[in-house]
């Protein structure tokens, strides 16, 4: 694949995830919480029999974060597909610098309007909303401030102490679908739930280990 | 069951655990060659039982009972032992030379690869060169993969890494721009901060993606305290001015700079993972290609060995066994015949004595049968072939056929399946001929005939018939028992002889009768019914009315 054809694709990836946040009601929605977003999207694409869009993330023991989509985030506002809000840098001492903002797409936007309408034609993006919909739908019903950090407390995610590894191979099918679908073995032992239901429950799952 | 206790004639006979003795005792009593023998005549020819088979139109069965009454012990017992011998003899025989017929195919198959597949042995050789070169460079290939595998993977741990370092360093360089923006352009929309504050963070529009000297230019007027937009001195201004200038100024070529050595870093990984990736899916496409080569050598090689030219050593252990197989087969074939020869001495010895009495056999039957069938029935000599081995000589043995008339032909008609006469008719001619075997080999006169049921397949005439062939049978020392039911008028009375109320008479015809009414536990019909049993009993009893 190209270059330019994977950043159309990062694109249009994040005019998906925007649109189903917008549907959800989680738009404006900040960085930490579209990249934590992104990335259950990508953990949890085998639920839905879907590949993960990314093929590798960095651990960096913070939210999950995504710099090649990030990037492209931010072609996008300049092209005004997107919309940005509440922007300031936050830097705590001895730390890099971290942008906080929210995003969303814009209400009166012909062209994201054209564009969105050209993904609904294609079977295969149009499944994919349908599952970023559903992902969605999961994660608002956790509190606020609990979705980036439940992306952070995501059980492959989560460095363990004899990982030695600081990136997740998410292109590697079985790490990604074992891993996914252990972790919902391991979480709901012996249940039979639906691709939807088994989103919601892994979500409030994730937010009780927040707060575990 | 145990035995206790055995008597002949009234002497005892010793009884131990395994029977030999009373076997081999009550065998010579009886003058049979063996104990076998003895319980063959007591079972098919003292009891004529319903499960009986038939062995008048059985010639083995003929030459059987031919054998045990008709020679003396010694030869009947020495003509069982040569027909085992021929047949065992005559058994290893053919198994030899079926081992040995098997052996053969296998040589002719092995001499036949010697010729045809002279070369093979070179081919293969040749194949497996190649196989074992491809399997070594499949090892190695494997091992390069997997180092290959290592490194991408090392590769992309840092090409992520790097990937956010240059995130930090750039938000480092964007933080610092956006203060500067924010206090130069306090009423900026936060499209227009994200967008400038971004702008040229690698150097690059971030509206159209081009590297520009525009975009450096605007830069230098950010720096320079310049409107971006209109190029007017921001200093002359009222808008307040930046805070600790110089500062900021080293710090965003501080950030700058980590920014800009990341972006090379990331872009030198991006070209190195890309070049392994290449390099590693380069050795599974080759791996891939010498795998199937090695499966496809591996049929190849393994589709040779079958052709491969047998060892001559081989073909030459087998043709040594064929022989030695030819040789046993030829010596027990050897010890067949000379048995055989025996075999038949004794024969010529023996069948002319039994021909002589199956003379007597065939006129006892005659008198018995004549009592009971209104045909006339004769039992004629002849001779039959047979052998008594399955690949060995053929001998003749004595033979008696049936023959009886019928209504539709003319004199009498050789019957030579018992399927050839009404089934009462079968059971009367076996019976007949079992009882003519038994008086003929009988030497003292002596024989004891148990029967079951005979009315069973009778009507009352024949009951009649049957019952007076068993009373002139029984005479002198003959014994006949029968077992009857009270079914019929006809048998008991037949039986018993004339009809009488002579008091003495009855007496002593009861001495004669087992009444099983009164020894035998009773059933439900002989609790409710036994005065009429007995009153039942009691006429046939008293015999036939003429």
């Amino acid at each position: 694949m190209s270059a330019r054809t994977q950043r159309v694709k990062h694109r249009v990836r994040l005019l998906q995830l925007l649109a189903a946040a917008d549907r959800a009601a989680l738009a404006p929605i900040s960085i930490d919480k579209l990249h934590a977003f992104a990335y259950l999207a990508d953990i949890l694409s085998p639920v839905w029999n879907l590949r993960p869009f990314e093929d590798r993330i960095g651990r960096t023991g913070r939210a999950p974060y995504y710099p090649d989509l990030q990037r492209e985030l931010d072609f996008m506002v300049a092209m005004g597909l997107v919309l940005p809000s509440d922007i300031s840098y936050v830097r705590k001492e001895g730390q890099p610098a971290v942008l906080t903002a929210h995003f969303a797409l814009p209400n009166d936007s012909a062209t994201v309007k054209s564009i969105r309408s050209a993904c609904g034609n294609d079977a295969e993006l149009a499944a994919q909303q349908t599952y970023l919909n559903a992902l969605a739908d999961a994660l608002a019903s956790l509190p606020d401030d609990d979705i980036s950090a439940a992306a952070t407390h995501d059980l492959v995610y989560e460095k363990s102490s004899n990982e030695s590894q600081d990136f997740i191979d998410l292109a590697s099918l079985s790490s990604r679908t074992s891993r996914a679908v252990a972790s919902f073995d391991k979480a709901f032992p012996g249940t039979k739930l639906t691709p939807a239901r088994r989103l919601v429950m892994y979500a409030h799952y994730l937010g009780h280990r927040v707060h575990a | 069951m145990q035995l206790l206790s055995v008597e002949v004639n009234g002497t005892a006979i010793a009884v131990s655990s395994d029977e030999i003795v009373y076997r081999t005792e009550l065998g010579n009593a009886a003058n049979a060659s063996a104990f076998v023998d003895f319980l063959t005549v007591v079972k098919y020819l003292t009891f004529f039982n319903e499960e009986r088979r038939d062995i008048l139109w059985d010639d083995q069965a003929q030459r059987q009972f031919f054998r045990i009454l008709f020679s003396t012990p010694t030869e009947a017992l020495q003509w069982i032992e040569l027909e085992q011998e021929i047949s065992r003899a005559d058994s290893r025989a053919r198994n030899h030379s079926a081992s040995a017929f098997q052996f053969e195919g296998d040589l002719r198959k092995l001499e036949a690869l010697l010729v045809n597949n002279a070369g093979v042995t070179a081919r293969l050789q040749a194949e497996q060169s190649l196989l074992d070169a491809d399997m070594h460079r499949r090892n190695s290939l494997q091992s390069s993969s997997a180092d290959q595998e290592m490194d991408l993977q090392a590769l992309r741990r840092d090409l992520e890494r790097t990937k956010l370092v240059e995130a930090d360093a750039r938000r480092g360089v964007e933080e610092i721009r956006f203060s500067k923006l924010d206090e130069l352009f306090p009423k900026w929309n936060d499209t227009a901060r994200y967008i400038y504050t971004q702008l040229f963070s690698d150097g690059r529009c971030l509206a159209c993606e081009q590297h520009t000297d525009r975009a450096l230019q605007l830069e230098k007027l950010l720096a320079d305290d310049l409107c971006v937009v209109c190029g007017s001195d921001l200093k002359a201004s009222p808008v307040p001015h930046i805070h600790n200038e110089k500062r900021v100024e080293r710090d965003l070529k501080a950030a700058l700079a980590a920014m800009e050595a990341a972006t090379v870093q990331k872009i030198a990984l991006h070209e190195a993972e890309a070049t392994a990736e290449q390099a590693w899916r380069a050795t599974l496409t080759e791996l891939a290609t010498v795998t199937t080569s090695i499966n496809q050598r591996l049929r190849d090689t393994s589709a040779l060995r079958k052709q491969l030219p047998p060892d001559p050593a081989d073909i030459a252990q087998l043709r040594v066994n064929i022989e030695q197989l030819r040789k046993s087969q030829r010596q027990e074939e050897e010890k067949r015949q000379s048995a055989e020869a025996v075999y038949e001495q004794l024969l010529v010895s023996v069948n002319s004595r039994i021909e002589t009495a199956t003379g007597r056999v065939a006129t006892i039957f005659q008198d018995l049968i004549k009592r009971f069938l209104e045909e006339s029935c004769t039992l004629s000599y002849t001779t039959v072939r047979d052998r008594p081995s399955q690949g060995g000589r053929q001998f003749l043995y004595p033979s008696l056929r049936f023959e009886m008339s019928a209504a539709a032909f003319e004199g009498q008609q050789v019957r030579a399946t018992p399927d050839d006469v009404s089934e009462s008719q079968r059971q009367f001619i076996d019976l007949a001929f079992r009882m003519a075997l038994m008086e003929a080999g009988s030497q003292d006169g002596a024989i004891s005939l148990v029967i079951e049921t005979p009315e069973a397949s009778l009507d009352a005439i024949f009951m009649g018939r049957a019952a007076a062939m068993f009373r002139e049978f029984a005479k002198g020392e003959r014994s006949v028992v029968v077992t009857s039911n009270l079914t019929s008028s006809v048998m008991i009375p037949a039986l018993m002889g004339n009809y009488t109320d002579d008091a003495g008479e009855l007496e002593k015809r009861q001495t004669r009768v087992l009444n099983l009414l009164k020894v035998a536990a009773p059933n439900a019909a002989v609790m409710h019914h036994r005065d009429q049993y007995l009153e039942f009993l009691d006429q046939g009893i008293r015999g036939q009315k003429s």
